[in-house]
């Protein structure tokens, strides 16, 4: 065939061949187990995620809620909502809030973006924490001692990514929240000063700190939580599946019974994200003042049990607290060897019970420990120490819960989960009086009003 | 021309696996040289916002038994009968502005407390707002340097120079 008929014949067959030669899995026909379906798996990037087979256990949903996925789905809106604002988002003192203004009043969809994006974050949040209390609670760190560890990072990365976000509109909680946050730094032993400096990037928070944020919102961060959210989930792979399915055999094809399902949570976890952004417009706070905060001045609900532990005491709460939490989930898979009851939460019937009955005490205890220290603060009693207050007080609890539930339960993993629970119990709490935090940060039942009308 | 590695036991000569180990020391000690170096990067020389030391105003603009909160110096002067002091607004836990109230000072952002004279009374701030260096300069204005703290509560006697030597 000459030349030109021959690419004219191309030209006409290139709309057909470009489908079926772009397709992954063409050409393997006749290789073994090769139905079209295992095929494509096989060669698919993204549908390599699973084996070709997994067992029934892992389609049981209430395994692991769905969570890792709805995280994944949540990142995802995160990241096409963020390039968006990016559009308009200028990272100065001088037109950071304007263009908040901007995209709510002027920008087509603006609105709409900025609320996803916002709601999206808070809702990564809540996934993330709840995918760890699940492979905590069902012991599923065991022998996955490294993927625990990158989930540990995915954490941190997703708060932190919360934290250099909410500078960026450059509002009155913004200015405040870091200026706390970096007198916080300052605290830290022989470090502190330094590590202040280069988050501020100056004395104070200003044009070089907002800059500083916008990078790391914007490129360090979001590329870190890439990279380790895939070796995230090459790791599940490496490590056989899901912790409860270890022994049993894979039977059911993962195309369609899982991809099917996990498609299905993440298209619903992405309609409800946008429903509830079409329905709810993000906060903008009032413009900063970088002379006088607002009364109260209050974190975002993720951070606010923290705020409220910093209001007892800077280091305590504020570094020591999370501090310990940081290294009891570090050492968690090193702690506790236990091999017992995998993907049952709360192990077996023994270690439930140590660990439920030490979480609810700490719930009582809690409760005492705050009720004493608002009845010192309505009578303005002198200034306490940093060493007695109710985070310290949950921190030997949460000692006390991890000797005697260990003891009581003989068992490593009763140990670690009861004193993790107290923690937690400490922090949910914390958090809870945080929320009914007013002007002077006084406390205050939701029912009641607060002075002065606000 | 006989050095082909022997794929057996590739890394069996001494000489070979002294020259690996150097290798990975010497690139792990210049990645972190760079790292070092871009912590020191990010570490600028220069200082920006205001000088520590100003002028605050004439001084008789401070009516005596006020406290005038000198808003964008974020620091309070107080005028009684001791005479003038001035003292820092920013709360010694972590940073906010404290606000006045009646019986002293509150900060919003985790409720400390301070009495008039800016020490801790309630609340986990555990030092006193800090009292800065003040002087009258001969032509009648009030100078303050916020990088010179001073005790606190301590106030220069009514009138005097920069160099303490009443005026």
């Amino acid at each position: 065939m000459s030349f030109l008929p021959a690419l004219l014949e191309n030209l006409r067959r290139l709309p057909a061949r470009a489908l079926a030669d772009l397709r992954p899995g063409r050409g393997q026909a006749g290789a073994p187990g090769a139905d079209d379906a295992a095929r494509r798996m096989r060669r698919s990037f993204v549908l390599h995620l699973h084996p070709l087979k997994v067992t029934e256990r892992a389609l049981d949903p209430w395994l692991t809620l769905g969570l890792g996925i709805a995280t994944g789905a949540l990142f995802l809106a995160l990241l096409v909502s963020g390039l968006l604002l990016m559009l308009y988002y200028v990272p100065s003192p001088e037109r950071a809030h304007g263009s908040m203004l901007d995209l709510e009043h002027a920008v087509a969809f603006g609105a709409f973006l900025r609320a996803l994006h916002r709601w999206a974050a808070h809702g990564m949040v809540v996934a993330v924490g709840l995918h760890l209390l699940r492979v905590a609670a069902q012991g599923a760190y065991r022998r996955r001692e490294l993927n625990w560890m990158v989930g540990l990072g995915l954490l941190g990365l997703t708060l932190a990514l919360a934290f250099t976000g909410y500078l960026l509109p450059w509002d009155q909680r913004s200015y405040w929240a870091v200026t706390v946050s970096a007198n916080l730094v300052d605290h830290v032993p022989w470090l502190g000063a330094g590590l202040k400096q280069l988050f501020l990037g100056g004395e104070r928070v200003g044009a070089a700190t907002l800059v500083r944020f916008y990078a790391l919102h914007v490129a360090v961060l979001p590329v870190l939580l890439a990279g380790l959210l895939a070796l995230h989930l090459w790791r599940i792979r490496k490590d056989g599946g899901l912790a409860a399915s270890a022994g049993a055999a894979p039977t059911l094809p993962a195309w369609p019974h899982l991809m099917l399902r996990l498609a299905a949570l993440a298209v619903g976890v992405l309609a409800a994200l946008c429903l509830v952004a079409a329905l709810v417009d993000a906060p903008l706070g009032a413009p900063l003042d970088p002379h006088q905060p607002s009364n109260p001045e209050k974190s975002p609900w993720y951070f606010l049990g923290l705020q409220e532990m910093v209001s007892y005491s800077a280091p305590v709460g504020g570094l020591i607290f999370p501090g310990v939490l940081g290294l009891l989930l570090l050492l968690l898979p090193f702690l506790d060897r236990e091999d017992g009851a995998p993907g049952r939460w709360f192990g077996d019937g023994r270690v439930r019970v140590q660990v439920l009955a030490w979480g609810g005490a700490s719930a009582v205890c809690l409760a005492a420990f705050v009720a004493l220290q608002l009845s010192a603060q309505a009578r303005g009693a002198a200034a306490a120490s940093d060493l007695w207050n109710p985070a310290t007080g949950m921190l030997l609890l949460g000692a006390v819960a991890f000797v005697g539930a260990g003891a009581l339960g003989r068992s490593t993993r009763a140990a670690c989960l009861a004193a993790l629970l107290v923690l937690l119990v400490a922090l949910a709490g914390f958090t809870l009086v945080g929320l009914c935090r007013g002007p002077d940060w006084a406390f205050f039942w939701p029912w009641e009003a607060w002075p002065g009308g606000a | 021309m006989d050095d082909k590695p022997d794929e057996q036991a590739p890394l069996a000569a001494p000489r070979r696996e002294f020259l690996v180990r150097v290798g990975a020391w010497v690139t792990g000690a210049a990645g972190l040289a760079a790292l070092a170096g871009a912590v020191r990067f990010a570490t600028p020389d220069f200082r920006e916002g205001p000088a520590a030391r100003f002028p605050l105003g004439p001084a008789a603009d401070f009516k005596i038994r006020t406290l005038t909160w000198v808003r964008d110096r974020d620091l309070f002067v107080l005028h009684d009968d001791g005479g003038f002091g001035a003292f820092s607004a920013r709360c010694t836990h972590l940073g906010c502005t404290v606000q006045r109230v009646a019986d002293g000072f509150h900060c919003p952002c985790h409720g400390a407390r301070f009495d008039p004279l800016g020490r801790p009374v309630s609340g986990p701030a555990r030092l006193p707002l800090p009292w800065f260096r003040l002087w009258l300069e001969p032509d009648g204005r009030l100078w303050v340097d916020t990088a010179q703290a001073i005790e606190g509560g301590t106030r220069p006697p009514a009138a005097l120079g920069a160099d303490g030597v009443g005026a």
